[in-house]
């Protein structure tokens, strides 16, 4: 195993390794921009070093710079995380030449699956389902027409290069196919300075359902059951769990399958995930697969009592898989709720300096927090703060839990989404676990207002407060260095005027 | 001592008294004087009285405080009485004002502005872009009117509050 490993990312997920190093006994070495020279991430280090100023293509981006900081530190490995550099496939073969381990799939495998279209052909020669429609990226109207028309409207409109719903559009009718073609292509080229896109048939009552893989360089490969994340807006997931209550053993044995399948398709090695689609007929389609570590895997962690940071260390160290298929049992129930730094109605992001944290705690209650009560949330980066977990013996108990731990959870200073989620976990849909990709799109229950007590306790509570630091600051205003109990007395009592 | 707490659209008159032994009288807007048992802390108040107990967290941001009881968290902004005064004062002036003004609720960067000078607009309407943490937010204004003065160009860096747009006139 390795002495030293280098974590290039930040927040959360940098704080997430960073753990599981110490649980080996691995020391950790973190980088930085300017702007995080004390963030938390940093703090959770033994080494840090500086890559640069805080915009990320200055820093957290910067191959050499990064490189550069693990040969400066000694460490070993580099663990990407996820987001930044950790699906680059260039700089996962750099790290390889300089003589240091990439923890993560080989640099082929993360080009294969990059590339949406690449990824597409590869799954497909393994016999992996995919949405129906156009496999090549189309410049011309006449052929996404005549696409279209083959696999029958709704379809969706998709950047080739692309992601995170940018470039992407659901088309209901002919007639309005020509113009949202050019509106998906204008976005494409300008996110993605390529406007290649491609048409798909698009699923009624969608699921947004993930498979985790975890596959060793001997061979060995299995998956580790699914996440529902179905809970989202704008194609950000907001609320994960684990398992689906949508997905029963034999579908997830199928799925299971299939995604093994693709991941030795294209030579994987490490934790991956495979997304699919799912429609209400409960037939499944690949969407992409993702080569890295997930946000939302501490679901998965909790419901199979797996940590894949540790995973992914150990078959980057070339050990073999240390569990069978069949050792691999799901038990109880998982939700992760990520909190943003944004207005739960706005939506308008909320950075700024945290000035009190209380994170919940108790029974089956996970936290992965990128901050603490001396952070500040700048506006350069992602705005989630923190991820919060339950477990549950079923799903009512971690549902339970949640609302709990969300009561629990106190963030200062900035906004949260935290009220968001109380929604989402109020809303009638997802009590009953019947829900698709369009719950957020819908009604949600009323968001909890003070009532005339709490506006009552909490005003006289502020007051109280403020009345003693004006006490207090009356009182050292007065000279002497450490007062004495006694004229504290008067004093205070000759400013109440008693 | 008196303080003007204001919360939401309220504005509410607290006193509050030291008697003694972690004791305060308090008295909240229009209701009735009561003695209540509190432990005072910087971040923290815990009311314990009458056997009922709730603890307050209490953290700064700007000029406010941020408020969180009961898995509920407001902000709102303690006045003394001197600063209750120039407040009011400044709401005063800011009435008599030609409009209101559009403003940047975070710092962040100008992507674009999507309004003219002489411009006509609705409630609600698109008037400026501005990007922050890696995400285009679309910042509208909240009546409708016939843009005044523009105060930012795309490519601008903006603090929080920052005026945007100011509206005169109130077109129908």
């Amino acid at each position: 195993m390795f002495a030293k490993v280098l974590v290039a990312n930040r927040g959360e997920i940098a704080v997430r390794v960073m753990r599981t190093l110490r649980d080996l006994g691995i020391s950790p070495v973190a980088i930085y921009s300017e702007a995080d020279r004390h963030a938390l991430h940093v703090r959770a280090a033994d080494a840090a070093v500086c890559v640069g100023p805080e915009a990320s293509s200055q820093s957290y981006l910067v191959a050499d710079a990064v490189l550069d900081a693990a040969r400066r530190t000694g460490a070993s490995a580099i663990h990407p995380g996820y987001g930044f550099l950790s699906e680059n496939a260039d700089f996962a073969r750099r790290v390889g030449a300089s003589g240091l381990t990439w923890i993560g799939p080989p640099p082929d495998a993360i080009s294969m699956m990059g590339d949406k279209l690449t990824a597409r052909a590869t799954v497909e020669a393994a016999g992996v389902p995919t949405v129906p429609g156009g496999s090549g990226a189309i410049t011309d109207t006449g052929d996404a027409l005549e696409v279209a028309r083959a696999v029958g409207f709704p379809v969706m409109l998709k950047a080739s290069a692309g992601g995170g719903g940018k470039g992407m559009r659901l088309v209901h009718t002919e007639a309005e196919f020509g113009a949202s073609l050019d509106a998906a292509r204008r976005e494409a080229a300008g996110a993605f300075g390529d406007d290649a896109v491609y048409v798909e048939k698009f699923i009624t009552e969608p699921h947004h359902v993930e498979i985790q893989v975890l596959c060793d360089a001997h061979g060995g490969a299995v998956y580790i059951g699914e996440r529902e994340c179905s809970v989202q807006r704008r194609h950000q997931k907001v609320v994960e769990e684990c398992p689906s209550p949508f997905i029963d053993e034999p579908l997830r044995r199928r799925m299971g399958e299939v995604a093994v399948a693709a991941a030795r398709a294209c030579g994987y090695v490490g934790a991956g995930t495979v997304e699919f689609l799912v429609g209400g007929d409960r037939g499944f389609y690949f969407l992409e697969m993702n080569t890295r570590l997930q946000v939302e895997h501490p679901v998965t962690e909790l419901v199979y009592g797996v940590d894949l940071v540790e995973q992914q260390l150990r078959v980057a160290a070339g050990e073999r898989l240390g569990f069978r298929q069949e050792e691999l049992v799901p038990r109880g129930h998982a939700i992760e709720c990520r909190l943003y730094a944004e207005d739960p109605e706005t939506f308008l992001p909320s950075p700024g300096r945290v000035t009190g944290v209380r994170w919940p705690g108790g029974p089956g209650v996970r936290v992965d927090a990128g901050i603490d009560g001396h952070s500040v949330v700048g506006m350069a980066y992602d705005p989630m703060v923190a991820k919060v977990c339950t477990w549950g013996r079923d799903r009512a108990q971690a549902i339970r839990r949640m609302r709990r731990a969300l009561d629990e959870t106190v963030i200062l200073g900035i906004t949260t989404n935290v009220p968001l989620h109380h929604r989402v976990l109020a809303h009638p849909d997802f009590v009953a676990g019947r829900y698709d990709t369009g719950l957020l799109g819908t009604e949600l229950p009323a968001p909890a207002s003070a009532d005339a007590g709490w506006r009552e306790a909490v005003t006289a509570a502020v007051a109280i407060q403020r009345l003693e630091a004006d006490l207090a600051k009356a009182n050292n205003h007065h000279g002497a260095a450490t007062p004495s109990a006694w004229l504290l007395q008067g004093r205070g009592r000759g400013l109440r005027g008693g | 001592m008196r303080y003007t707490i204001e919360l939401g659209q309220e504005s509410i008159a607290v006193c509050v008294d030291a008697v003694g032994a972690g004791r305060y009288r308090v008295r909240v807007g229009d209701g009735e004087a009561r003695v209540v048992s509190a432990w005072a802390q910087a971040g923290l108040v815990h009311l314990h009285t009458e056997g009922r107990s709730v603890s307050v967290r209490t953290g700064a941001r700007g000029e406010g405080t941020d408020v969180h009881a009961g898995g509920l968290g407001e902000t709102l902004t303690i006045l003394d009485a001197r600063a209750a005064r120039l407040r009011a004062r400044r709401d005063a002036c800011e009435l008599n004002g030609s409009g209101d003004v559009v403003r940047s609720p975070m710092p962040g960067r100008v992507v674009s502005v999507m309004v003219a000078v002489g411009d006509t607009v609705t409630a609600g309407q698109g008037v400026a872009i501005v990007e922050a943490m890696k995400m285009e937010n679309e910042l509208r204004c909240e009546r409708a009117g016939v843009v005044e003065a523009i105060h930012v160009r795309a490519g601008d860096a903006v603090e929080s509050n920052a005026e945007l747009v100011t509206l005169g006139g109130t077109s129908e």
